[in-house]
């Protein structure tokens, strides 16, 4: 995610200057071990990168890759980077069609209206009822029929994270200091622009797909939508915000507050996850900055309260959407509990349009990205689900939630509350050497009262969790001993339970993604529920670790503060073994295997899958970093930028920022990349944001897909058959200025004029006759509008084979 | 709870196979709905039964998986089905069941009824009509009379349409409904009277139909 309206990561900064009393990198002696098979590319990478021209890299052609085991292989042809300046279109290999299916505007439900090019013609009332802007993370949730799952029917759930506020408003986004840009129908349509968007998508006549678009199941949640909460934390005094009439045509302080179990919204949800027992999770990223404040608004006076704004992001200004401006409700100074309502996984039955979204608060609360499911055997051979989640700041960590109860096959009802209770645990990366050639060990730390802490508690011993203030204790030391407060605490300040425990700081964690082996999710032997992971089949997850230009300095080293008071994003850590790099600006992907496959494992051993980079980049490492790297294990120098991606030619498949990630059923892994959206500074070579393919067992890489100007590719998912692929492109043209919205792009008008359905992207009014609305054709200046793509194969074969 | 198109969309077609007292009726008058599937103690689970309904006064078993859910299921040109509480035959939750021509759900009534009758709809493709056969049981399970429908809306847009069909009998001597085709779903299990507990004799012969399905299954 990026955008004028999004995260930089690097807003609030507050460097601790704290020492590091938990790094994790207490001696490299690994000097003999390498992190993948490839080991030494990077720096023959380096070595080589003058002998590749440019126009060689861009012209040559990868060869497709053969099938091995788990991996269905890759049978498309790399694409070339799109370099500068960025076609604004989608490409895909020889062989593929790509065609849009919904667009923001879309209209999803009965009563939806078409999109209106002109902007200022639809206000919160159409918008709630249309696809909403900027879609995300994505799943599709197939129509049963008499034989299986349907290829040609299903609901697609797509996360709509966030709005670009200089497409959705005529007059742009609204700016405090000048009062005429600034109305509630303003918020509220971009309220209703954020959220989720549930779409009843089927084949269509003309042999395409589209939205129905007066589907029973078609559904918006939004930044408004009423929810209930659940689990260990619900209930919480520090989830009773202030309660709000909320209509259209305002937010009505009632002098009530909320009960502790309800909430209303979910916005900024960048990824996703899905359910076994078919339901959708969106998980609440950055949501901290649609919160704001006013100038004079009194400081909020609870320390732990106010203590929690600074951890977590929320500042004034917060990403400028300036919601707070007529919508107290976000006003984090005068309803300060309100963002303790936010940052949870959300689950949402999409077969039940009436169903109430439940935050589910046992899997913690942070800026969650995705939340990817796995099951396995536990040692009592019972089925056990857990799910593994990023928290995409820089310097955060990396989570596990294990359900406590047994998951069941035949009742689904029985499973509808298993997110409810469970244990929440934070990962450690250490530098143990692992048990398998060139791995390293690592820990899940449990998120429980009577966890240790890294805080010395003066008798040579620790504190436990629920002797801190932070988790209820009256003073360091006295033991907060109501168990259910200590764990709702732990729960609600879930990246300050994590400090103290003494969690490793990653490069932001973006998507997790189970790896699968060519029979849907997980390993089965036999059918869906025969899970049979083993040494040849593993329990893996991979990560990505999209980038942090604070990894090694840039300024003083400092780490996440134990206490729990460093401000998000604020902490410039050392290299270690896990987050090998400097100055990390094009990120890398992690990955671990549970120990004895079982996802209640309480350690695994990881290592990592790849470097992003650019094989010809000559960029070097400025001064104010630490002038070494970990890469390889081996205190070393050069290689920083340069990266390890398994490709050939070397270099042809660069690319960096790696973000969206995920295995489709047949062991093939999908990567997606948010860089910088133009293809300038360090991108110049890697072109414009892209989707890639890559062979697990090689890291061997391919370029699937390349993206208009400005865009991000996210979100990824297919038909049960592999053959229809529905990817997002986010925020195509952003950056352009109020007065020429039209600026970058106006994808995906300027590829398209008709959706996958066979109708109009667009109307707009008749040159002839301005009451006449007619298809507007391609190239026509038409606003830019994030889509959902459908990609089929045109011999109708599955993709990526 | 479904809107009935139903009642005589296929009166012609519903009478083949009925015996001649045409006792196979395609709506019931002043019907009184034995069980909506909507709120199932365990809505949402996959199950050869048995399966308590209506309060305990039927119980439902099948020979394959059934689903007890409103889980969308597409039925090819008979529409969707979903949002909407059902039994429908096949395991809808993970897919791990294809239904065939010969699966049956049977409906058990602990107590004797003079007309018992649904709403069905079943998948139907271009290619083929598949056809639901209906039968009356007795006490002992024996069938008292049998029907064959077809049920084809030609409707692919459509939701949860469905099509009323049971039988209606003189005496009270209707204690099961089975019925068997190839990916159907079931709501609205409908009788014309409120059913009252039958004489004593009468109850433990439909208890013995339970126990011995219950036998059955645990061999």
């Amino acid at each position: 995610m990026k955008g004028p309206k999004h995260p930089k990561n690097d807003i609030t900064i507050n460097p601790s200057g704290n020492p590091s009393i938990y790094d994790v990198i207490d001696g490299i002696e690994a000097t003999r071990r390498s992190f993948i098979s490839t080991a030494g590319k990077a720096s023959i990478a380096a070595s080589l990168a003058g002998v590749y021209s440019s126009t060689i890299m861009h012209t040559a052609q990868a060869a497709p890759l053969p099938a091995s085991l788990g991996f269905g292989g890759i049978g498309f042809d790399s694409l070339p980077p799109k370099l500068a300046p960025v076609a604004n279109t989608v490409n895909v290999p020889a062989g593929y069609k790509v065609e849009v299916l919904a667009a923001w505007g879309q209209p999803i439900m009965p009563g939806g209206q078409d999109w209106n090019p002109n902007v200022a013609q639809q206000g919160a009332a159409e918008q709630e009822k249309q696809f909403g802007m900027h879609c995300d993370g994505m799943h599709f949730f197939p129509f049963s029929t008499r034989r299986g799952p349907s290829n040609d029917r299903g609901l697609l759930c797509v996360n709509n994270e966030y709005t670009d506020e200089v497409q959705l408003h005529a007059d742009g986004p609204q700016v405090a200091s000048t009062p005429s840009t600034v109305s509630l129908a303003k918020t509220r349509k971009s309220q209703a622009g954020h959220g989720v968007s549930i779409a009843e998508v089927r084949k269509t006549a003309n042999g395409g797909w589209g939205v129905v678009r007066d589907s029973v199941y078609g559904r918006r949640i939004t930044a408004n939508t009423p929810m209930h909460i659940s689990g260990p934390a619900a209930g919480h005094s520090l989830l009773m915000s202030k309660l709000f009439d909320i209509t259209p045509t305002g937010s009505v302080d009632t002098g009530a507050i909320n009960d502790g179990f309800t909430a209303f919204g979910t916005h900024n949800n960048c990824a996703h996850g899905y359910t076994p027992w078919g339901t959708y999770l969106t998980c609440e990223e950055n949501w901290n900055g649609n919160f704001g404040w006013n100038t004079g608004d009194a400081a909020v006076t609870d320390p732990s309260t106010a203590n929690g704004q600074v951890r977590y992001g929320v500042t004034a200004a917060g990403f400028a959407y300036n919601w707070h401006l007529t919508d107290p409700r976000f006003n984090a100074r005068t309803n300060p509990l309100e963002p303790h309502l936010y940052g949870w996984v959300v689950e949402i039955d999409p077969a039940d349009p009436t169903s109430v979204p439940v935050k589910r608060t046992a899997l913690g609360r942070f800026k969650h990205e995705s939340a990817q499911t796995a099951i396995s055997r536990d040692s009592n051979n019972n089925l056990r689900v857990a799910y593994y989640m990023g928290d995409d700041e820089r310097n955060e960590y990396v989570y596990k939630f294990v359900a406590a109860g047994i998951y069941s096959t035949t009742n689904r009802a029985a499973n509808r509350n298993l997110l409810d209770s469970g244990i929440l645990y934070v990962a450690r990366f250490t530098s143990a050497v692992g048990n398998s050639n060139k791995t390293y060990r690592g820990e899940w730390i449990a998120l429980v009262p009577d966890a240790v802490s890294v805080i010395p508690n003066g008798n040579g011993g620790f504190f436990k969790l629920r002797e801190l203030t932070q988790f209820g204790a009256v003073a360091n030391g006295v033991a907060n001993t109501n168990d259910a407060d200590a764990l709702a605490l732990i729960l609600i300040k879930t990246r300050q339970a994590a400090d103290a425990v003494g969690a490793t700081m990653m490069d932001r964690p973006e998507w997790t993604a189970l790896r699968t082996y060519g029979n849907g999710w997980g390993y089965s032997t036999t059918n869906a529920t025969g899970l049979g992971y083993n040494a040849q089949y593993p329990l893996e997850l991979y990560l990505t670790l999209t980038n942090n230009n604070r990894r090694g300095g840039g300024g003083t080293i400092s780490v996440n503060s134990p206490n729990g008071t460093t401000a998000a994003g604020g902490a410039r850590p050392p290299v270690d073994l896990a987050n090998p790099r400097p100055d990390n600006d094009f990120g890398h992907i992690i990955r671990w295997r549970e120990d004895g496959n079982m996802v209640t494992a309480t350690g695994f051993e990881w290592d990592i899958f790849a470097l992003c980079g650019d094989t010809a980049t000559a960029k070097t490492l400025a001064g104010n970093y630490q002038n070494a790297n970990l890469v390889g294990g081996v205190a070393g120098t050069g290689a920083f930028y340069q990266g390890n991606i398994v490709d050939a030619p070397n270099g042809s498949a660069d690319l960096g920022a790696p973000d969206g990630l995920w295995f489709d059923q047949f062991g093939r892994l999908w990567i997606q990349t948010d860089q910088q959206g133009d293809a300038g500074g360090d991108f110049n070579n890697i072109g414009a944001n892209c989707m890639a393919c890559a062979d697990p067992n090689t890291g061997e890489i391919r370029r699937f897909l390349t993206s208009p100007r400005n865009c991000e590719v996210t979100g990824v998912v297919n038909t049960p058959d592999g053959k229809t692929m529905f990817v997002g492109i986010q925020h195509p043209g952003e950056d352009a200025p109020v007065s020429n919205p039209l600026q970058n792009s106006t994808w995906p008008q300027s590829q398209f004029s008709k959706n996958s359905a066979g109708e109009p992207l667009a109307l707009v009014p008749d040159a002839g006759n301005p009451n006449i609305k007619v298809e507007a054709p391609v190239g026509a200046p038409v606003r830019p509008r994030s889509s959902v793509l459908v990609i089929t194969r045109t011999d109708g074969g599955v993709i990526g084979a | 709870m479904t809107i009935k198109f139903s009642a005589v969309l296929l009166g012609a077609s519903l009478m083949i196979g009925a015996s001649a007292q045409a006792a196979v009726i395609g709506g019931l008058s002043n019907s009184v709905v034995l069980e909506d599937f909507e709120n199932l103690e365990n809505l949402g689970f996959i199950t050869t039964g048995p399966v308590a309904l209506a309060a305990g006064q039927v119980i439902a078993t099948s020979n394959v998986i059934a689903t007890y859910d409103s889980l969308p299921v597409d039925l090819g040109s008979n529409g969707a089905w979903g949002t909407d509480g059902y039994v429908g035959i096949g395991d809808y939750y993970n897919f791990s069941t294809t239904p065939s021509p010969t699966d049956s759900l049977t409906f058990t009534s602990l107590a004797g009824l003079s007309s018992l009758g649904a709403d069905f709809s079943i998948y139907q493709d271009e290619f083929t009509t598949e056809d639901l056969l209906l039968e009356a049981l007795s006490y002992d399970g024996s069938v008292l009379e049998s029907t064959l429908v077809a049920i084809a809306f030609q409707d692919p847009a459509s939701y949860n349409r469905s099509a009323f069909y049971g039988f209606a009998r003189a005496s009270n001597d209707i204690f099961g409904l089975r019925v068997t085709g190839d990916g159907f779903v079931i709501d609205n299990l409908s009788t014309a009277v409120v059913p009252e507990p039958g004489a004593l004799p009468l109850l433990v012969s439909a208890l013995g139909v339970f126990f011995g399905l219950r036998r059955k299954k645990s061999q």
